[in-house]
């Protein structure tokens, strides 16, 4: 063995097959803490405790067999004082340049001939390093855990959405049905206003029943959803029926262009128009009555955009970066709302992977848009 | 989903290959940490006149890690199940079983399960449990050395979430990939490997030892670091009708180290007839 080799900075064995060692070099010998005779002619399992003895058989032994030099494998050497030093090991074969020039047959040909392959090995310590490891394996475990109890959390919650939704959906046909019955029934004995509380009561009620059968079905496709080919007319008229009494009393009007079909979530998209227009209304100008205006344009064949158009008070412009933020209150206090709205519909148009944006001018009236992925034609 | 494409999944979850020419069938299993490749220079020497069914078992090798369910390879019971699954998948009768390690208790619980689909089980570096049991069994290991073990494995396998894990996934690779994974002592997913090294060396199926009725040959090898030499012999001592042979061949893997020794004991066990075979009732 050449003299740097042997006070090199790095541990060196070579063995056989059999895993004799035929070789050590000092540096690796001190730190085993036994002479070097002591320890050639040994099997090299006699450097390892148990567990990487179980390695070595089983994992590192079969791969130097069979094609490759094992590089940086992880493994601890025992002292002779039962010390263990955690190091990285390359193990190669050691005629590999002559192997190469043969069109590198040992793959194929077991040593029948009885003469024996050699390995070398050469090792560093490594005691920085698996100390980060250990922290690495530690924070990857805790990190996978999370992520498990998350997922386990998620699917508990969506299970409990979905039984609420089912245990929601008697007692609205039952309301519908009731509403029904007194309608059938009763209907004669009732004014004007009795009579139009009444039809109130079985067209909420529908539409209650409505967003369950949504819901469950959002439900059954998981948090993803899958899309679908979807109407707009339909979403829109669906979710403008909600604002039926309060557009009436309010003097709006809805105008709707021609809407395309796109590939999105229906119960999603009712309640983004929803949003929208519940948005308009309640943001609608004192001095004129509202006028909502929905239309589309397609930007390619892929694209829509959708506008959804009101002349009501206007966000300012230093704002309209910031309304669909969640919790943004435009307006204060003075007009109900959870401040959420907006971001709902920030939310299911990334969902549908579209953008939504906002132009505005104080006093004219915004114009709320967003794009969605048209049907392929 | 049809008959036919059950034992379609079935062949390709284990990746099974058959070849030879024969009409009586050799299975050849691997052991832990590997896969059929284990058997590259033994195999290929029955292919003259038997039928050589070779397999990785699940999340080993090209098995079809996508069908690996934790749950059912938590025990050997669901390794145990794949090789019935393949043998009825290939309509095999009278097998020849031949394990290494770990699988050869893979092929007991099998034979214990359809006795009738077996007619020899080959038994290489054998062990029924690597635990030690003190004072009555020592089978190498205490638990600590497992736990060892297994903390051995998280690290070597640390990067294989973020490097391996893409080529892997990918059931048929390009040959570069391929080869890559070849080339890498970690190429199995880690959370397959640790399972398959939990239900390995947790496992004590000593008390299954009786019930084997087909005829075992028990090949120890000398200086095995995995299996203490008196394991070989507690082996031969309670499986009703089995042979005992030592090989000169060191170390665990003699399918490796010695080919030419292990195919000939192999294969002379086979043609053996039943009345030559040394038999011992207890």
């Amino acid at each position: 063995m050449s003299d740097i080799l042997e006070f090199a900075p790095c541990g060196y064995i070579r063995f056989s097959e059999t895993g004799i060692i035929e070789r050590i070099n000092s540096t690796l010998a001190n730190w085993i803490g036994a002479p070097k005779h002591a320890i050639e002619g040994q099997s090299i399992q006699s450097l390892l405790p148990k567990a990487g003895q179980i390695f070595l058989q089983s994992y590192i032994f079969p791969q130097l067999k069979f094609s490759a030099d094992v590089e940086e494998c992880h493994f601890k050497l025992l002292t002779r004082s039962g010390e263990r030093i955690p190091v990285l090991g390359n193990f190669y074969w050691s005629e590999r340049e002559a192997c190469a020039s043969s069109n590198d047959d040992r793959t194929n040909q077991p040593q029948l001939d009885g003469s024996t392959t050699l390995y070398d090995v050469i090792i560093i310590r490594a005691h920085k390093r698996h100390q980060l490891e250990n922290a690495l394996v530690l924070a990857q475990q805790k990190a996978d855990a999370t992520v498990r109890e998350l997922k386990k959390s998620n699917d508990s919650l969506g299970r409990f959405a979905n039984m609420v939704a089912h245990d929601l959906k008697s007692p609205l046909r039952n309301i519908n049905r009731l509403a029904e019955y007194l309608s059938d029934d009763y209907e004669d004995l009732l004014d004007d206003d009795g009579k139009d509380l009444l039809k109130k009561l079985d067209s909420t009620s529908q539409q209650a029943i409505y967003f369950v059968d949504k819901l469950l079905e959002y439900g059954s496709l998981g948090a993803k959803g899958t899309l679908e080919e979807v109407d707009l007319n339909r979403v829109v008229t669906i979710a403008s029926e909600t604002f039926s009494e309060s557009m009436a009393t309010t003097g709006a009007t809805l105008q709707i262009g021609r809407l395309p079909t796109v590939m999105g979530i229906e119960i999603q998209l009712v309640q983004l128009f929803q949003n929208l227009i519940g948005n308009a209304i309640k943001y609608r100008s004192p001095d004129r009555s509202l006028i909502i205006d929905i239309q589309a344009t397609q930007i390619d064949e892929k694209e829509c955009k959708i506008w959804v158009k009101d002349n009501g008070v206007g966000i300012p412009a230093q704002y309209q970066q910031d309304v669909f933020d969640i919790l943004f209150r435009l307006h204060g206090k003075d007009l109900e709302g959870a401040g959420i709205g907006l971001a709902t519909c920030k939310w299911i148009v990334q969902n549908h992977l579209g953008t939504i944006g906002v132009e505005s001018n104080i006093d004219e009236g915004s114009s709320f848009y967003f794009t969605l992925r048209s049907i392929d034609r | 989903m049809n008959q036919s494409s059950i034992l379609d999944r079935i062949i390709r979850r284990n990746n099974v290959c058959i070849s030879g020419q024969g009409d009586r069938a050799v299975m050849f299993v691997h052991g832990l940490g590997c896969d059929q490749r284990m058997w590259r220079y033994v195999a290929p020497t029955f292919e003259v006149d038997f039928k050589v069914i070779l397999m990785d078992l699940s999340g080993c090798g090209r098995s079809d890690l996508s069908a690996f369910d934790l749950d059912r390879y938590s025990n050997l019971e669901g390794y145990a199940q794949d090789i019935l699954e393949v043998i009825a998948a290939l309509d095999l009768q009278d097998v020849v079983f031949v394990g290494h390690s770990v699988s050869i208790m893979l092929g007991a619980i099998a034979s214990i399960r359809q006795p009738e689909k077996f007619s020899k089980l080959i038994m290489v570096a054998p062990s029924p449990c690597y635990l030690n049991y003190p004072p009555d069994y020592l089978g190498g290991f205490d638990r600590e050395d497992i736990e060892e073990l297994l903390d051995l494995m998280d690290k070597n396998y640390m990067g294989w979430a973020s490097f391996l894990a893409p080529l892997a996934i990918d059931y048929c690779p390009s040959p570069e990939l391929a080869q890559e994974l070849e080339s890498s002592f970690c190429s199995t997913d880690p959370i397959t490997a640790k399972a398959f090294a939990k239900a390995t060396f947790y496992a004590d199926c000593r008390s299954l030892l009786p019930e084997i009725v087909t005829p075992c040959l028990v090949m120890q090898c000398s200086e095995d670091a995995l299996v203490p030499e008196p394991v070989g012999e507690y082996l031969h001592h309670h499986i009703p009708k089995s042979s005992y042979i030592k090989l000169t061949a060191t170390g665990h893997c003699p399918h490796l180290s010695q080919p030419v020794e292990t195919a000939a004991f192999i294969r002379s066990y086979i043609s053996a007839s039943m009345a030559n075979t040394v038999s011992r009732q207890i």
